[in-house]
């Protein structure tokens, strides 16, 4: 029996026209997602790298953190402990000074690996509280972050090894920032024998005294000591280190890319597409179809296939995205963070796509010849 | 006055008042390739409304060309072509498009039914432009399948329909927008002879019923004999309208 015969919609004429080569629709989308993939995945590291930052901020009540001028990196800032902590104990608004040390070790049989030397006494070490064990005592004791522990396969109890340094684990932190999570933290003076940095200190945490505005503070200590850079906010941050900044440029860099490959991708599609439904162009026209129209059908043809990648991008984005977070070798460094923006992003960019691909050809199948075109073989 | 001879009266009236004028063309040429290739050389032509006429004459010698500047396809080089009372010279391309859908029928030789849509869909494909709503759609394109006897056929994609078949739902779908005027070029040139005798029987039926004008551009004399009046071409010229 026959069914009943639906009505027949322009989007549903444009619909029908990719499914008639489902295959070449799918490895088009799929060639435009690849440039999505790269897009999502990276936004959301980048993003992730951002939070993670902002929030390393204000661990342990700190309000700012003050860096050396001048570096490129912020683990290559190089302070002088004491004369910073005096330095800064004498500005108005500062309540306390605290002393670290932020460096990269091999651990064990990892490569690399955050490890922070602190002190006891200071404020900023005093609020971190270990969810397993208890805080060193020794010189050869020392705390793991969760993810470092998953990382080393370690637990409370065991030994690691730091070049040629061995320790034990005394407890176990967790703070919610894998790349604090992802390192060790070990008394500032072990720390500063171990990397020949005697009283030398990468940051200084800073807490404000009540009320102290840190806008202030910061105009403050960065006018009266030029040595010092003060961060009182993640946008400030490029002022020791551009890696956020580099990151930033590489999504703005990897959309661009997409969008161009992408482009090219949809463009040959729609191109050939337009050629061999020609005779069906002229077809339409004939009956009456507008050049409009017709334009029309061929971008959102073009648009279709771009949401579709969009969909695909930002599916296996987020795949290779969460792939960072449990590969071995990467597994300290990366939060990826998701959220409305970054799909809204990849969106955007897939429509950008579908435009940039689908302009040509359908400007070219606007420029048929209904007689022509009802000729063509 | 006898009902007799009341009658015969109004049937004079009527065979003495001035027919509507469906095609009138005059002087109409048309060149391509920069002028090298002669398709119509001041080629005059009137159809009346609701006639079915063939146009016959060798290949090349300018049938589809006339053909295509009646329904606005293309532009004369020069002459005058008015279609119901419309100059079509003066349209613009939008103007043109809607011309088309709202007047002209179109019945192809080699059907061009879209491949990917079924044959209720390829009859629906003129309303889409139309505006038409698509419950109204829905039963147009089922009578009008009905009507071509294809209703046991709506749902079967184009290449699954024998030739007849397909012509069939080709001139259903040219009657889609209810035009005043049904261009077939060609229409049996595809199919064998019974198919081709049952395609044009239908079409003549529909143009007597609907009284609609119908215009056949054919080579085959058996054809044109089909219609109500043959005109023939030769050499980008009527001979004899």
């Amino acid at each position: 029996m026959n069914r009943a015969p639906r009505a027949l919609t322009f989007s549903g004429v444009t619909v029908r026209n990719l499914m008639r080569q489902p295959m070449r629709t799918m490895l088009t989308a799929l060639g435009v997602s690849v440039g999505v993939i790269a897009v999502v995945a990276l936004a959301a590291i980048s993003r992730g790298f951002w939070d993670m930052t902002s929030m390393a901020l204000r661990l342990g009540g700190c309000d700012l953190l003050v860096f050396q001028t001048g570096v490129a990196a912020d683990i290559l800032s190089s302070l002088e402990e004491k004369a910073t902590r005096a330095a800064l104990a004498s500005v108005d608004a500062v309540e306390a000074v605290a002393g670290a040390i932020f460096t990269v070790q091999p651990v064990n049989d990892q490569p690399f690996m955050v490890v922070i030397g602190a002190r006891e006494d200071d404020f900023s070490y005093r609020q971190l509280k270990p969810t397993q064990g208890r805080k060193p005592q020794r010189p050869d004791e020392l705390m793991v972050g969760r993810v470092a522990a998953q990382t080393l396969c370690v637990k409370v109890g065991d030994k690691i090894r730091m070049g040629r340094h061995e320790f034990t684990i005394s407890g176990m932190f967790e703070l919610g920032l894998v790349v604090v999570d992802g390192g060790v933290m070990i008394d500032l003076d072990v720390l500063q024998e171990m990397t020949n940095r005697q009283d030398q200190i990468t940051a200084a945490p800073v807490k404000l005294k009540p009320g102290a505005d840190r806008r202030a503070a910061v105009e403050e200590i960065e006018r009266r000591f030029p040595e010092f850079k003060a961060i009182s906010e993640v946008e400030e941050y490029v002022k020791v280190d551009r890696g956020l900044v580099i990151m930033q440029a590489l999504v703005w860099g990897v959309s661009g890319i997409a969008v161009l490959v992408g482009g090219l991708v949809v463009l040959n599609t729609m191109w050939m597409s337009v050629f061999e439904r020609t005779r069906e162009i002229g077809i339409l026209r004939a009956l009456g179809w507008s050049r409009r129209r017709v334009v029309g059908m061929i971008l959102m043809e073009s648009a279709l296939i771009s949401l579709l990648a969009a969909a695909m991008g930002s599916v296996l984005g987020v795949a290779v995205a969460q792939l960072a977070t449990v590969m071995h070798i990467t597994e300290q460094f990366v939060q990826p963070v998701y959220g409305p923006a970054l799909f809204g992003w990849a969106t955007l960019l897939a429509v950008a796509i579908g435009a940039l691909g689908g302009v040509i050809p359908s400007w070219r199948a606007s420029t048929f010849s209904p007689v022509e075109a009802l000729r063509y073989e | 006055m006898s009902r007799t001879a009341e009658l015969a009266a109004a049937a004079l009236e009527a065979a003495a008042a001035p027919r509507e004028i469906a095609v009138r063309a005059r002087g109409l040429v048309k060149s391509f390739e920069r002028g090298s290739i002669v398709a119509l050389d001041r080629a005059d032509l009137t159809i009346h409304a609701g006639e079915a006429i063939a146009i016959a004459g060798p290949s090349g010698c300018g049938k589809s060309t006339l053909l295509n500047l009646i329904a606005a396809l293309d532009r004369p080089d020069a002459g005058e072509i008015e279609v119901f009372g419309t100059s079509l010279r003066s349209l613009t391309r939008k103007q043109a498009d809607l011309f088309r859908s709202g007047t002209i029928g179109f019945v192809f030789q080699l059907h061009n039914l879209l491949p990917h849509l079924t044959a209720h869909e390829n009859v629906q494909i003129p309303m889409v432009r139309a505006g038409i709503s698509a419950e109204q759609r829905v039963s147009r394109a089922s009578m009008l399948l009905d009507r071509v006897e294809m209703s046991h056929r709506v749902n079967n994609l184009p290449p699954t329909l024998s030739g007849g078949e397909r012509q069939r739902v080709a001139v259903a779908r040219a009657l889609a927008n209810h035009p005043r005027l049904i261009l077939a070029d060609e229409p049996t040139g595809s199919l064998d002879t019974r198919s081709g005798s049952q395609v044009l029987d239908l079409m003549r039926q529909i143009q007597r019923e609907d009284g609609v004008t119908l215009v056949i551009v054919t080579h085959d004399l058996q054809v044109a004999q089909s219609a109500s009046r043959v005109v023939h071409m030769r050499d980008g010229r009527i001979t004899d309208a």
